[in-house]
């Protein structure tokens, strides 16, 4: 068996002084699906920032490796470059930057890195063009300012085509589902099923099953207390659509 | 009595020497005598003068600035840094001397774009009617010293109706000379009923520049015209730079006023409109930067005199090193202006500790049917903005100096001359910290 793409063993973090991840593991082998569920508050947006590398959240016990390599060390940046990457629950609004601006930085960020050519305005253009159609963006969206004045739905679907250009290794998707409607729901699940790849793994954290029915996990855990209780196949998904988080807390308590 | 600064001295032993001029009309000799009168007795300002509060001279009190001498003495160095290609009439001065020879003032149809001298000596009407009855000298000392000592400057009058599309270019260079300069150049305008104008004043200064500029301009906008005013000041020099404009604008009236002020040792900046007509607006954009040695001052102030005006301030700054940067934005609603508009905002960004600014707006309003508002802010770059660019891949200098010009670019936008847009924007990169960084994206 290969070795895992991101390995997190009793992982503790705090966020402002308090702790919200208390003890979490999770293995995440290459190609693979995962879908992190979970009430409110129970440390899925935690876990992904954390993952990033955001800063403000301390990891106080546990570690992360990622590709043989100690995550928790590396800035964010270094994180991005090896191929972590994190779609936002609340993509940020940046005026005076655009689309294209940003992409573009960030794709030669990450191919310089990797020891690849930087692509010029025409290669690069023609790249992003191929992902737009996918993700049903109109060509006006390059030269508007990052996320400003974006509906719910238009961010999301940046998050995503972000994710297409960028083609990660790890890919942690904060709530993408969140706010959509059903159309919004399927583009975005299209984009995301068309990212499958045996060499890219893909984290779903998500508070509803609902995105699930498009896009198949191979395994579903679910985090209360701020550590995993509970993993299974896809019919875990149903289940707790079916019953809810709380017949779980009762169970890990006793367990 | 204590004896009078060197500054103060040569300004005076240099009013005694225009005073005595005797070949220009009585109107001018009448309007330096008065400029001289109110000037000395207010004196240069000091902090005991609010609007001077944050704004010390006392460094450049301590020498004598000379007249500059009149032709002859002109710098033969090429005008690097000018915008190029306008278009339209350029006027170009070198300490404050008219340079015919970089000038260019082909006719434009109902346009009339000459230099002041000439136009006093000719004893020019509009020259007459503007000169020192727009500025208000009780409250700004530096205009009645620019009536005292001016020797040149532009006068623009448009006809009615005219609506010119070409900007009208006043280029004035401040040059390294042997000994400092104290210059007064006098722009004059006049706007016809519904006529357009455009005019960049564009202030460049030579390395070693240690002058003492004190601009005054003057305009009228008559009923329904239109004026887009920039007033650049581009690139550090040791001068001391004092810039003014002073408006009157009649009934619909509407301005547009773009301040850039890309650093210097010592800037100030005054923008003074009276909206005297029912409708008249005007609409306020600048942007500052600062560094090391270096001290910019925009003061504004609109006087909403007629009802139904409108104004609206949006003012940014970026301070880096030691920067220091003063905006005082003051709007007074007259009584009587009833339904006028007035808004008002100024960002700060400041990039380091030592980096300085102070921000004060002021609201006087006698009058209850008003919508006024004003906000300002001073902080640091968005930490979420920040990391977003970093999760991207994007490295922590980059994605600085990114936020940083794109803070900037929201103001360089709404410069409606492509050229000078494209000079402003590469400047500002110039001066952003880490600026190759962003180089090749833009």
């Amino acid at each position: 068996m290969s070795s895992p793409i991101l390995e997190i063993k009793n992982l503790q973090a705090t966020v402002g002084g308090k702790t919200i991840l208390t003890g979490l593991d999770l293995t995440v082998g290459a190609g693979e699906i995962h879908a992190i569920m979970g009430p409110n508050g129970s440390g899925k947006s935690t876990l992904t920032h954390v993952l990033a590398g955001r800063e403000g959240y301390d990891v106080i016990g546990g570690s992360v490796q990622y590709m043989g390599r100690n995550l928790l060390e590396l800035p964010a940046e270094e994180r991005a470059r090896e191929g972590v990457f994190m779609a936002f629950q609340y993509p940020v609004e940046i005026p005076g930057v655009n689309n294209v601006y940003l992409l573009k930085a960030a794709l030669n960020a990450i191919r310089k890195h990797r020891g690849e050519v930087e692509l010029d305005a025409i290669e690069f253009l023609g790249l992003v063009r191929d992902k737009m159609t996918l993700m049903q963006m109109d060509e006006s969206f390059l030269n508007r300012a990052v996320n400003e004045g974006f509906s719910g739905g238009e961010k999301k679907r940046n998050e995503i085509l972000q994710m297409a250009v960028l083609q990660p290794t790890l890919a942690l998707l904060d709530e993408t589902d969140s706010g959509l409607d059903i159309d919004a729901l399927k583009v975005v699940a299209n984009g995301i099923n068309s990212l499958r790849h045996e060499q890219r793994s893909i984290v779903l954290v998500t508070h509803y099953q609902r995105l699930l029915d498009y896009v198949e996990p191979d395994h579903v855990h679910v985090l209360s207390g701020g550590r995993i209780v509970k993993s299974g196949d896809k019919s875990l998904a149903l289940e707790l659509e079916a019953r809810g988080y709380d017949w779980l807390g009762n169970e890990s308590v006793l367990a | 009595m204590t004896r009078p600064s060197p500054a103060l001295a040569s300004f005076q032993a240099a009013a005694e020497v225009l005073a005595k001029q005797a070949e220009e009309p009585a109107w001018l000799a009448a309007a330096r005598a008065d400029g001289w009168q109110e000037f000395a007795k207010q004196g240069i300002p000091g902090g005991g003068n609010e609007r001077w509060k944050y704004t010390r001279l006392a460094a450049f009190e301590r020498q004598a600035y000379a007249l500059p001498g009149h032709g002859g003495s002109l710098s033969k160095a090429p005008h690097s840094g000018s915008f190029e290609a306008l278009g339209g009439p350029r006027l170009v001065f070198v300490d404050g001397c008219f340079d015919a020879h970089s000038s260019t003032l082909e006719h434009v149809h109902g346009l009339r774009v000459v230099n002041l001298a000439r136009a006093i000596a000719e004893n020019d009407d509009v020259a007459r009617e503007l000169l020192g009855n727009i500025a208000q000298s009780e409250m700004h000392p530096f205009a009645a010293l620019n009536s005292a000592l001016l020797s040149n400057g532009a006068l623009i009058d448009v006809d009615a109706d005219a609506r010119i599309s070409q900007p009208v270019y006043l280029l004035l260079i401040s040059s390294a000379a042997q000994t400092a300069l104290i210059s007064n150049p006098r722009i004059l305008l006049r706007v016809g009923a519904n006529a357009a104008l455009t005019v960049v004043e564009h202030h460049v200064a030579h390395d070693g520049a240690r002058n003492f500029v004190n601009v005054a301009a003057e305009g009228r906008l008559q009923d329904g015209a239109r004026l887009e005013y920039y007033c650049v000041h581009d690139g550090a020099a040791g001068d001391c730079h004092l810039g003014a404009l002073h408006l009157e604008q009649a009934r619909n009236s509407h301005a547009v006023h773009n301040s850039v002020s890309l650093g210097g040792r010592m800037i100030r900046y005054d923008l003074h409109s009276r909206l005297l007509g029912s409708g008249a607006s005007i609409d306020m954009r600048g942007l500052y930067m600062a560094g090391d040695r270096q001290h910019v001052d925009n003061h504004t102030l609109v006087e909403h005199c007629a009802p139904h005006t409108s104004s609206q301030q949006d003012y940014k700054g970026v301070l880096h090193g030691r920067g220091r940067a003063v905006f005082n934005g003051k709007v007074l609603i007259h009584e009587g202006a009833s339904g006028s508009v007035a808004h008002q905002v100024n960002n700060n960004l400041l990039l380091s500790d030592q980096a300085e600014v102070d921000t004060k707006p002021e609201l006087e309003i006698y009058n209850d049917d008003v919508k006024c508002s004003h906000g300002a802010t001073v902080g640091q770059l968005d930490k979420e903005a920040l990391f977003y660019l970093r999760s991207r891949g994007i490295g922590e200098k980059t994605a600085r100096t990114m936020l940083t010009f794109a803070f900037a670019e929201a103001v360089i936008q709404g410069v409606s001359i492509a050229t000078v847009r494209e000079r402003i924007e590469q400047t500002v990169i110039d001066l952003l910290p880490d600026s190759d960084r962003i180089r090749s994206f833009t």
